[in-house]
């Protein structure tokens, strides 16, 4: 009997709280700290040059399987990256890419409207990736 | 005829424009409860919800049956002889109480027959045992209005009114009140007031041919609300009777709405009850022992007064 009186009050309460449910397209809400989204290929800031060299570790250690990563010699004799490539159809968002990469080349980005309708869509290449990820947190 | 004509506008006015207030008040508070927005699909923030859910029903197919149009004719006559205030009933007479009851009744058979599909599931289904369920919870309510019937000596509703001009039924009967409101709650919970129904649990309206007869099965089970809630305020919340300077008919609006919304609240409060034997417990072991001790004290008080003359 005391839990039903309890349970009243709380029903009683809600009545006066805020919904915690929003309406989609129309109401927005901020994306919450640290959450993982669509991968992004980092560049770096002096040169706007991709800091990945195409190690292959982030492919290697991906469960999923999705990255497809190839390198290619440049001019000075050390490796650059030539093909990255992201499947968002199997991607499962671990995150295991961005914490084994050893050039802390990738991150998560907020980014993750990533509905379509094609399949073919969902596989980013290196200039999709490489395209500002609204690393700032963004509204929906 | 054209006098109860003008009645009939006027009950049927009253009627739409409650059940609109309450499927609004019903959908908004339930989802303030549940934490969620609600419904917006109109402009001014869901006002015109219960409008486009009644058209989303009409524009479906449907396929009704006799018993659906008994239902949409019993929620109606249900008011024929309840008065909503003092002038607002359409047939005066001494019996409206027993009468109004037999309605409520029949209204609960029909809705059960409605729900069974075949002759063999009516008699075996899971929905017989619900309107079995049902019906037993009116053993207390009628223990209840016995007692009522005796303290106010008459049968019609417009008289039990009047004799609460003083006091309030409820000064007398706390007991009965107490019994008659669990047991009408719960038998609007079988029936769903916010949820959906029990009885008509199994059609849904991804279903074919259910558009007209889903939304004269919800017109029905909302007029027996308004019905249970108008018969709570008549026989022990004084009715239409004025309290102080508010009209009466304003008061009886403000208690038939705190006494809905307190219905919502607690229909939340409680949530699904999937088992019927809790049911059959409270009902045999709490409210009829309850409200037959209630009975027999006041069967026993007039027996003491009017015939030993000991009070």
């Amino acid at each position: 009997m005391l839990r039903l009186l309890k349970n009243f009050f709380i029903v009683l309460g809600n009545l006066f709280r805020k919904p915690r449910t929003v309406i989609y397209p129309r109401e927005k809400i901020i994306i919450p700290d640290s959450s993982r989204g669509a991968l992004h290929l980092k560049l770096d800031l002096d040169s706007l040059e991709v800091i990945c060299n195409g190690c292959g570790l982030c492919s290697v250690v991906c469960p999923q399987d999705c990255i497809e990563v190839k390198k290619r010699v440049g001019d000075n004799g050390r490796g650059v990256l030539d093909k990255f490539c992201l499947d968002l159809s199997k991607c499962i968002f671990c995150g295991n890419c961005v914490e084994f990469c050893k050039m802390d080349a990738i991150d998560m980005s907020y980014k993750y409207q990533l509905a379509e309708y094609n399949r073919k869509n969902l596989r980013l290449e290196k200039i999709e990736l490489i395209k500002p990820p609204g690393k700032i947190r963004s509204f929906w | 005829m054209l006098y109860i004509l003008k009645k009939i506008f006027y009950i049927f006015a009253v009627l739409v424009v409650n059940l609109y207030i309450c499927e609004y008040i019903g959908n908004k508070l339930a989802a303030r409860i549940e934490l969620r927005r609600g419904y917006r699909t109109t402009i001014i923030r869901g006002a015109g919800f219960p409008l486009i859910r009644s058209f989303k029903y009409l524009s479906r197919d449907s396929r009704i049956n006799i018993w659906t149009f008994f239902i949409f004719l019993l929620s109606f006559l249900i008011w024929s002889a309840v008065p909503i205030t003092a002038n607002l009933v359409l047939v005066e007479m001494d019996y409206s109480l027993p009468v109004a009851i037999t309605f409520y009744i029949g209204l609960i058979i029909v809705l059960f027959l409605n729900s069974s599909r075949t002759s063999y599931s009516a008699v075996f289904s899971e929905a017989s045992k619900k309107v079995l369920i049902l019906l037993s919870f009116l053993i207390p309510v009628l223990f209840s209005i016995i007692s009522i019937v005796l303290i106010s000596k008459t049968l019609s509703l417009k008289e039990i009114v009047n004799s609460q001009y003083q006091y309030w039924n409820i000064i007398f009967q706390p007991l009965g009140f107490i019994t008659f409101f669990i047991s009408l709650f719960l038998q609007l919970k079988l029936l769903g007031i916010s949820r959906k129904s029990y009885l008509s649990a199994e059609t849904d309206i991804g279903k074919e041919g259910i558009g007209l007869g889903k939304i004269v099965e919800k017109i029905s089970v909302y007029m027996i609300v308004f019905f249970s809630i108008i018969i709570l305020n008549i026989l022990y919340l004084g009715g239409w009777q004025n309290i102080y300077f508010i009209r009466g008919e304003i008061a009886l609006a403000v208690k038939f709405y705190f006494i809905f919304i307190l219905l919502l609240l607690m229909d939340k409060t409680i949530g699904r009850i999937d088992s019927y034997k809790l049911l059959v417990r409270i009902n045999w072991k709490f409210l009829i022992p309850v409200s037959l001790f209630n009975f027999i004290v006041t069967l026993g008080f007039f027996v003491a007064r009017d015939v030993y003359s000991l009070i």
